[in-house]
């Protein structure tokens, strides 16, 4: 499971808001957050960015894990 | 993707519909599988249609290509909706969604966007069904009050059947769903 949900909640936004943000629609961030959407590399680096983390901490996971 | 693609996909799904990087793929995924699939009929069915007019003693070849041409009509537009359209509404690709404050303003600029492009529905249904019996001469169909008021009905009940289609779509945001 990714880490989407946790930062967003810690910036206090709504998943309409950061899906203005990174330009897509809210569906497909909530799809991210619940891992059935692969985002492209550079939706990742977008969402990282609005969410003031790095693409590791947002998305890295143990091999066990996958 | 270039704009015109963008414009494509709008025009396809829906004006409504965000078209981001998800709805590109799926819709990319889905026109794969029926381009695929209408190829594969459209080899089957103009080989069957060959096989068949060279074999059996046909005595009206007019009667054969209009069901032939209707058979494929009706194929194509079943394998688009069944193979596109339906799948598309299943994931959930056609519902645009809106925050609660904004939703009767966004449904009333839907219903005025259909009714602001009625005028040229009526002409396109006032033009091509006239073209349908122009041996009986074209301007005498196309001026006959027959042919305006059923391009009149059409227009009326097309701009109500899809404004409210597409109101069906407008679903409000409901955060974490």
């Amino acid at each position: 499971m990714n880490h989407v949900r946790e930062y967003r909640r810690a910036q206090k936004l709504s998943q309409m808001a950061l899906a203005e943000k990174v330009g897509v629609a809210r569906q497909t961030i909530n799809l991210i957050e619940n891992d059935k959407y692969n985002p492209s590399l550079d939706l990742c680096l977008k969402l990282a960015w609005e969410l003031n983390t790095d693409l590791n901490t947002l998305f890295w996971r143990d091999k066990k894990e996958s | 993707m270039k704009k015109l693609d963008k414009k494509l996909i709008k025009w396809f799904i829906g004006k409504n519909v965000f078209v981001d990087e998800r709805i590109q793929k799926e819709v990319g995924i889905f026109a794969t599988r029926t381009v695929f699939v209408l190829f594969v009929f459209e080899l089957l069915f103009g080989f069957g249609i060959v096989v068949y007019a060279s074999n059996s003693q046909i005595a009206d070849f007019e009667t054969l290509f209009y069901i032939s041409t209707f058979v494929q009509a009706i194929g194509v537009l079943f394998l688009v909706y069944g193979f596109m359209l339906i799948p598309m509404a299943k994931k959930r690709l056609l519902v645009k969604e809106v925050s609660p404050e904004d939703k009767k303003e966004f449904v009333k600029r839907l219903q005025h966007s259909w009714v602001r492009i009625a005028p040229l529905e009526f002409v396109g249904f006032w033009i091509l069904h006239s073209l349908f019996y122009f041996n009986e001469g074209f301007f005498n169909v196309l001026f006959s009050f027959k042919e305006i008021i059923s391009a009149l009905i059409f227009t009326i009940f097309f701009t109500l059947f899809m404004s409210l289609y597409e109101k069906m779509h407008v679903k409000t945001i409901k955060d974490d769903e």
